[in-house]
């Protein structure tokens, strides 16, 4: 299937986009997951606590996928 | 159900006499929330005296402590009949075990000792650990890396040198003269010398003591296997017993005493407050006054029905709600399985997620049985969903669903943001109501109905945009500018550093379709590519098949982590951040126990 540059360009946007929130959640988490289980080798109880701090990041992600939606919204049907 | 039970404070006033029947009496009703009474916090009186039997009782709950411990031992206690014997019985055996585990700890030191010998590399050079100092030789005994004859003749063939070829290096023992001995230190440093002492044994010794001392060793702790089998139950019956009695003869020490009154302090549920004054009314022959208060900081007890009872496992996870707060149990009951279902929404999912749990139900142990019917729950639910959008793992089995995922992006997307705002304004007016339990209504609106005019205005101007209505535009304006200040009035300067957050927080529901997307994806991926190996017949067809079987287990496993997790995470984050505090205390009445070997 052959695409106009365009719509190609368009496409590699939309995947940097969705790139750049993964990449950035991925670096947030490590630090924050790397604390979390460090926490919990101390105190078992604070799991749930630990669990969600680290999940917290993954909003960028989201982020990322709304913004590469879009973009694909715009190269049309 | 909305709210944590109803608690009264209570302050129990008894004659000295008549303090055993009370405590008794309490410790059989298990309501009392002891709050306990501080040395030194009142002029007049001092913390209770234990019952004198308790030294009796925790000295022998210490020793049958350290039995189970050592031993164990796990078992369902019963109720034990004659205490007096269990007692001699106790002493018995607490003596053959201190006995048998000595000797069991002295064979194993012993082995230990010949075990080192045995890994000694100049054990078996055939020289005599007696073999000490002489006036006109010295010796040198352990390992080299690199042989050092060669080295040695260059300086004398005076020596006496007893070598052994080891896996990487080499035993030695050599006697040289002494004056040559600053030289000799010199090669062997050269040659990664490592000192070694003679073993006092050679190794058939040392394999003949070995075998005998193993032997002891297995005697001994068939002896214990044999005592641990013998009286494993009447250990885990008798700690039952003994932990009760010692708690009940302890409990004064919890609570205010003079001369001749005591005075117990603590929470009940308010509908048992008659009951426990009745009660203690009649053992005592009316000589107790029971006194309800009001207290700061009540335990919190949470209420729901069964259904929703197992909801309070993910609160627990998070933080117990203060007395005061709105207990959100039921709302998670509502919200959790809907947002779960949302995301996996697939019939066939959900059918596979019922049957496993009914498979391991019974295997699994019980603290997370909760948790099993959370699944559940939200299994039934992403079934329903599995019909709405018509989707048996991952293939569209209804050609015209209520709602395709995969092509309605932008329904999705608005319905889940839709959700978003619902779901967060319901956290706001929950904050509202709780705020009001502190402040009058402007202050608590000024806090948490500010938010809410902030969406009104941003909503008004949005539309005044898109319509291009300049009136629209205007009152947004004033509204939003309106909002920021109620903000600051209410919540601090501070607070304005959250502001984006609002619709951060809005935008992150647009994961409950992220995920299902994910998720119906990877499971169409895995279809497309076992049809393919279908298409191509013989031998194929068991490679599309291993590739459904393992792609659908993997897209499950992940399609219960993700929704799990991410549903839990917009109630904790989103949803509870506008209401909730939390740090609550577990209510804890006097008289359930815990206990090492029960259970």
């Amino acid at each position: 299937m052959a695409v106009d540059i365009g719509t190609g360009l368009l496409g590699l946007g939309a995947g940097l986009a969705l790139a750049g929130g993964a990449i950035g959640a991925g670096i947030a988490e490590q630090q924050i997951g790397a604390a979390a289980v460090g926490a919990m080798a101390e105190k078992e109880e604070l799991f749930g606590k630990g669990l969600i701090l680290t999940v917290i990041p993954e909003t960028l992600v989201i982020f990322g996928m709304v913004v590469a939606i879009l973009i694909i919204g715009m190269a049309g049907p | 159900m909305i709210r944590p039970k109803e608690m009264t404070m209570v302050r129990i006033i008894t004659p000295s006499r008549h303090v055993r029947n009370v405590i008794e009496t309490l410790y059989e009703l298990k309501v009392l929330h002891i709050l306990d009474f501080k040395k030194g916090e009142d002029e007049f009186f001092d913390i209770g005296k234990p019952f004198k039997e308790a030294t009796t009782y925790s000295e022998q709950l210490i020793a049958l402590r350290s039995i189970i411990s050592r031993l164990s031992i796990t078992g369902t206690p019963k109720d034990l009949k004659n205490l007096s014997d269990a007692q001699k019985r106790l002493l018995e055996l607490n003596k053959s075990f201190k006995d048998t585990v000595e000797k069991l700890d002295k064979t194993k030191s012993v082995e230990n000792e010949l075990l080192n010998d045995y890994k000694n590399p100049l054990a078996n050079l055939g020289i005599s650990h007696k073999i000490k100092e002489f006036k006109s030789l010295v010796s040198f005994l352990g390992t080299v890396k690199s042989p050092i004859e060669s080295k040695l003749n260059a300086i004398t063939t005076d020596y006496s040198l007893t070598q052994k070829k080891l896996e990487k290096r080499i035993a030695f023992a050599l006697f040289i003269k002494r004056e040559l001995g600053e030289k000799v230190k010199a090669i062997l440093s050269e040659s990664g010398f490592a000192e070694h002492q003679l073993p006092k044994l050679n190794r058939t010794e040392i394999e003949e003591r070995l075998a005998k001392i193993r032997k002891e060793k297995i005697a001994l702790e068939n002896q214990l296997e044999t005592l641990k089998k013998n009286n494993s139950q009447f250990l885990v019956d008798y700690e039952f017993a003994l932990t009760q009695l010692n708690e009940q003869s302890e409990v004064p020490l919890r609570f205010a005493s003079s001369k001749n009154t005591l005075i117990a302090t603590g929470w009940i549920p308010a509908d048992k407050a008659e009951n426990i004054k009745q009660n203690l009314a009649k053992i005592t022959k009316e000589k107790v006054f029971v006194e309800l208060l009001h207290g700061k900081n009540p335990p919190t007890v949470l209420e729901n029905p069964k259904m929703i009872n197992p909801f309070e496992f993910l609160l627990n996870l998070y933080s117990l709600p203060k007395y005061y707060e709105i207990d959100p149990t039921i709302l998670m009951f509502i919200a959790f399985p809907l947002f779960f279902g949302f995301m996996l929404g697939d019939v066939g999912y959900g059918l596979t997620t019922l049957a496993i749990i009914f498979l391991l139900e019974k295997k699994l142990p019980t603290a997370i049985k909760p948790l099993l019917r959370i699944i559940t729950i939200s299994s039934l639910s992403s079934i329903a969903f599995g019909f709405i959008f018509g989707e048996f793992f991952g293939y569209e089995f209804i050609a015209h669903p209520l709602l395709n995922r995969v092509h309605e992006i932008n329904t999705m997307m608005l319905i889940s943001v839709a959700v978003g705002v619902v779901h967060i304004n319901l956290g706001l007016v929950l904050g509202l109501i709780n705020e009001l339990k502190h402040h009058n209504f402007l202050e608590a609106f000024l806090r948490k109905g500010s938010w809410i005019v902030l969406q009104v205005a941003v909503a008004i101007l949005g539309f005044g945009y898109l319509q291009a209505n300049q009136s629209f535009q205007m009152i947004g304006g004033i509204l939003i500018l309106a909002s920021i200040l109620m903000i600051i009035k209410g919540e601090g300067i501070l607070k304005i550093v959250e502001l984006p957050a609002i619709l951060s927080n809005t935008l992150s529901y647009i994961r409950l379709y992220a995920i299902g997307l994910a998720s119906v994806s990877l499971a169409s991926v895995f279809n497309k590519m076992a049809s393919g190996f279908f298409v191509q017949g013989g031998f194929s067809i068991a490679i599309g098949i291993f590739v459904l079987l393992a792609g659908h287990f993997i897209n499950l496993l992940l399609g219960l982590l993700g929704p799990f997790l991410h549903s839990l995470r917009l109630h904790y984050v989103e949803f509870f951040q506008k209401f909730y505090e939390g740090g609550g205390y577990r209510y804890s009445p006097f008289g359930i126990i815990k206990m090492l070997g029960g259970r």
